[in-house]
């Protein structure tokens, strides 16, 4: 007897309960969905001795009948299964079933996998045809069976023209591997464009199954001529040996794997029958045109809606300059890019430029024309857009009508289509040096400004104590006439001018202690030893000194002629009195 | 004209004359000519190459010249394009960085570089504010003669205004005006500064740079760069850098996949 207690049984309702809502979600939402059929190549191009696989996808379809494949020359087909997907977001529940199939090819050349009509619940649905390609095996299918790992380099065509973007593939074929390193490719010459993330399947190649990572990228030539490209070449590690409890392999060897190389003929554009209003574009477009408002006053902006759809290099895609718009200011285009592939090869780009009419006598925008040149065609073509009629009003202040130079505005359209020329001239060498703030000589030199400023300061400093401190001024001045006078006692004793040399010899004594004692120099006397500078505590000696030369001067006046050597034993003295004298405070 | 009139004229004549002689000596740049017959003849050639389409050995050719460690910017201009046209776009984008930054005004370089950018899948560039983007308009040498006479300008000024105590009102205001645009230029300066010597820019050389978190090669992928991402390196490790890309991701790479802009003397590497 079994027993169930309250909780199990609430706990059973519960998902009872959530199943049926889940139930409900998955096979009620789908029932109202329109069913759809999807085909699709996991590759478009394959080697001989590659199979490919071609799916079925029936979306929301309440039954997936497996479609019936027409036998076909070349081509072998075997069913490989079907797989199912149910997906719920937010609510909405869509469903799938998918039916694929293993083609391999028994030989080299196109094929057109035709468009196959399946009976879905009454509804009839029809697929798409896909083309296969298949190219000669590189390599041989002999060595492919015994390689663990290989490389090719899949190019679509061997000849292109300048500018033109085809889409290339490296496959890597591997069997057990890992950290596999992205491809190098050398293209001298080429411009490589955007790798998506590599797309991985599994193929089987002279009876090995391989897994199959794809590289897909873009390149374009920059110019004409026979040019190598490639080859690719990809690091991985090969997982080998005897596998351990788990099946995992024990041994790992790094190899470098290297692809053939592929010689591309690269055609320089023709320059017979080129549109003049060819800027580059290089694929093969269509247009839509619009603008408005249509019914304007001068000045009033028109903006115009140009979309570019199509397979080439839509990143380049520029508009081309209006040679008929001289009526109109224009402004920059921008532009968005709606890539229908990860190359950015197919899609569309879109364009909106302001247009502004600089006159009421406009009757209509002027057709638009677009030129390319397609490389399928192997010729120019042009696509225009027929004038639409226009109405444009005179505003109270018309602007007289501009002639619009359309080369100023072309330039703001980047990038342009080719880069710039090299420069022709060398230029202004430079040796690799440190910047000038590096340099001590220009560090020096800026220096010099800041000193100039400096010293200017401390010398209006100077001058401003200077100017404020009478005392100082005098001792500065007593110190010039002090030394102007010993200079001229010298050529004095020489000259044996006795008295000038001892009226000198007084007047020194008398500025000296006239500056020391801050009295006027002319009442200075030899009394004035006695009377100010003993009870100063001045140096005795010193005393005695200039007391002998006051007498000395005395005497002078009335002595007789005293030689040279004599008049010049004086200055010492002098010297050494006015010395002393100066240390008096 | 009174006496004071001449005084004041003769005092202006003086001080005009020291500021051309301040102004000629700054502008003295030192351009220093190295061999330069060597690397005219060089250059042709070089020239000569591109025009026959070897743009390989246009490229090397270029870089043998700047390899001699003389630099100008028609010879990054021209190893950029022959970069370019050789298929190798991270390469032509440091070198038309380079470039820029020896003639940053030049719009043929910005073209082509606009252009590489372009080729390299657009939106790889790191961002820049337009500040840093304005100041970039000028060399770090230009930025630096520019201050320096402005401040120098100002310093005689000041000295004037020592020199003749009476010129201290009428001087007011120019010194102020000055002062402001000397304080200005300084602020530029330093952001120039900033950006040369610690700004370290770079660019992915290999078609596809695996980044990791850490700088080791046992440690996962974390995202990839195609050839002709910009980054800015944040540091380095031995022989890994790491950066922040356009969207400001972070991670090690290994330093062989990039080719650093910064200043001209590392990218004579």
């Amino acid at each position: 007897m079994v027993k169930f207690s309250g909780s199990t049984i609430y706990f059973k309702t519960i998902r009872i309960v959530f199943a049926a809502i889940l139930f409900l979600l998955v096979l009620g939402t789908p029932a109202s969905a329109a069913p759809s059929l999807k085909v699709s190549l996991d590759r478009d191009t394959i080697s001989l001795g590659e199979s490919a696989t071609v799916s079925f996808t029936f979306a929301d379809a309440s039954q997936a009948p497996q479609p019936a494949l027409p036998a076909m020359s070349n081509l072998q087909i075997s069913y490989a299964g079907q797989s199912s997907q149910f997906t719920s977001v937010n609510g909405q529940v869509s469903s799938s079933v998918t039916h694929n199939f293993v083609i391999t090819p028994t030989a080299a050349g196109d094929f057109v996998i035709p468009a196959i009509r399946v009976n879905v619940g009454g509804t009839i649905l029809a697929s798409q045809p896909l083309k296969l390609k298949v190219v000669q095996g590189q390599p041989p299918a002999t060595a492919v069976e015994k390689l663990p790992a290989f490389l090719k380099l899949i190019v679509p065509k061997n000849q292109i023209y300048v500018g033109e973007p085809i889409p290339i593939e490296i496959q890597l074929y591997c069997q057990d591997a890992r950290d596999v390193n992205m491809p190098q490719l050398p293209s001298e010459g080429f411009t490589v464009g955007q790798m998506p993330q590599p797309a991985q399947t599994r193929t089987k190649v002279g009876g090995e199954v391989y897994n199959l990572v794809i590289f897909k990228m873009a390149v374009a030539a920059t110019k004409a001529g026979s040019l190598p490209l490639g080859p690719a070449s990809l690091n991985l590690k090969l997982l080998m040996g005897p596998r351990d409890i788990f099946g995992q392999y024990t041994q790992a060897r790094q190899v470098s794997l290297k692809s053939e190389p592929q010689t591309i003929q690269v055609l320089p554009l023709p320059t017979t029958n080129r549109p003049p209003n060819f800027n580059g574009s290089i694929g093969n477009f269509s247009m839509t045109f619009n603008a408005g408002p249509t019914n304007v006053a001068v000045g009033d902006p028109i903006t115009l809606k140009v979309k570019i759809s199509g397979r080439g290099s839509l990143d380049l895609l520029s508009l081309p300059a209006q040679n008929d718009w001289r009526e109109f200011k224009t402004y920059p285009a921008t532009s968005k890019v709606e890539s229908a592939d990860p190359l950015g090869l197919e899609g569309a780009k879109a364009f909106e430029q302001i247009v502004v009419p600089q006159n009421s006598e406009i009757k209509e925008l002027p057709p638009f024309s677009f030129s390319f040149f397609d490389p399928n065609q192997k010729q120019y073509r042009t696509l225009t857009n027929a004038a639409i009629p226009l109405v444009v009003r005179p505003t109270a202040a018309t602007p007289q009508p501009t002639v619009f130079s359309s080369n100023a505005d072309a330039k703001e359209e980047r990038p342009s289509r080719e880069i710039v020329h090299i420069k022709p001239q060398l230029g202004t060498i430079h040796a690799v040096s440190a910047p000038l703030l590096q340099q001590p000589w220009f560090l020096i030199l800026q220096s010099a400004a800041p000193l100039i400023w400096m010293a200017l300061v401390i010398s209006r400093k100077r001058k401003e104590a200077l100017q404020n401190n009478p005392r100082l001024r005098r001792q500065k001045a007593v110190a010039q006439i002090i030394a102007r006078g010993l200079s001229d006692l010298s050529q004095y004793a020489a000259a044996k001018e006795t008295d000038k040399f001892f009226a000198t010899v007084f007047r020194l004594l008398q500025e000296q202690l006239g500056e020391r004692l801050d009295l006027p120099a002319s009442g200075i006397t030899e009394a004035v030893i006695d009377e100010r500078l003993r009870p100063m505590r001045a140096d005795p000696a010193a005393l005695d000194l200039v007391h002998e030369l006051f007498q000395a001067c005395n005497q002078a006046r009335y002595a007789s002629q005293r030689t040279s050597e004599e008049l010049a034993s004086y200055i010492p003295k002098l010297e050494q009195a006015l010395a002393e004298l100066r240390k008096l405070k | 004209m009174t006496n004071r009139e001449t005084q004041i004229r003769a005092e202006h004549g003086g001080i005009f004359a020291l500021w051309a002689f301040v102004v000629f000596a700054f502008f003295v740049s030192p351009i220093v000519s190295v061999q330069a017959e060597n690397i005219s003849t060089d250059f042709n050639e070089a020239n000569k190459l591109y025009e026959q389409g070897k743009y390989s050995e246009a490229a090397a050719r270029y870089e043998t010249i700047l390899q001699a460690g003389s630099v100008s910017a028609p010879v990054y201009f021209n190893l950029g394009n022959a970069f370019l046209k050789s298929g190798r776009v991270g390469r032509a984008i440091a070198a038309y960085r380079n470039a820029e930054k020896l003639s940053p005004r030049d719009p043929d370089v910005r073209t082509n570089l606009q252009f590489a950018r372009e080729q390299a899948g657009g939106g790889a560039t790191v961002p820049t504010l337009r500040w840093s983007s304005w100041i970039g308009r000028l060399t770090l040498n230009e930025w630096t003669i520019l201050t320096m006479i402005v401040v120098s300008v100002l310093f005689l000024l000041l000295a004037i205004r020592q020199w003749r105590f009476n010129l201290k009102i009428s001087l007011r205001g120019f010194l102020m005006l000055i002062g402001i645009l000397g304080a200005f230029l300084l602020v530029c300066l330093a952001t120039a500064i900033h950006q040369e010597f610690f700004v370290r820019s770079a660019v992915v050389i290999v078609p596809e740079a695996v980044v990791r978190p850490g700088p080791f090669d046992e440690s996962p992928g974390a995202f990839t760069l195609r050839d002709g991402a910009e980054v800015t390196v944040l540091d380095q490790k031995e022989n890994w850098l790491q950066i922040a890309d356009a969207t400001q991701r972070t991670g090690w790479l290994p330093e062989k996949n990039v080719m650093s802009i910064g200043r001209l003397r590392q990218s004579k590497k």
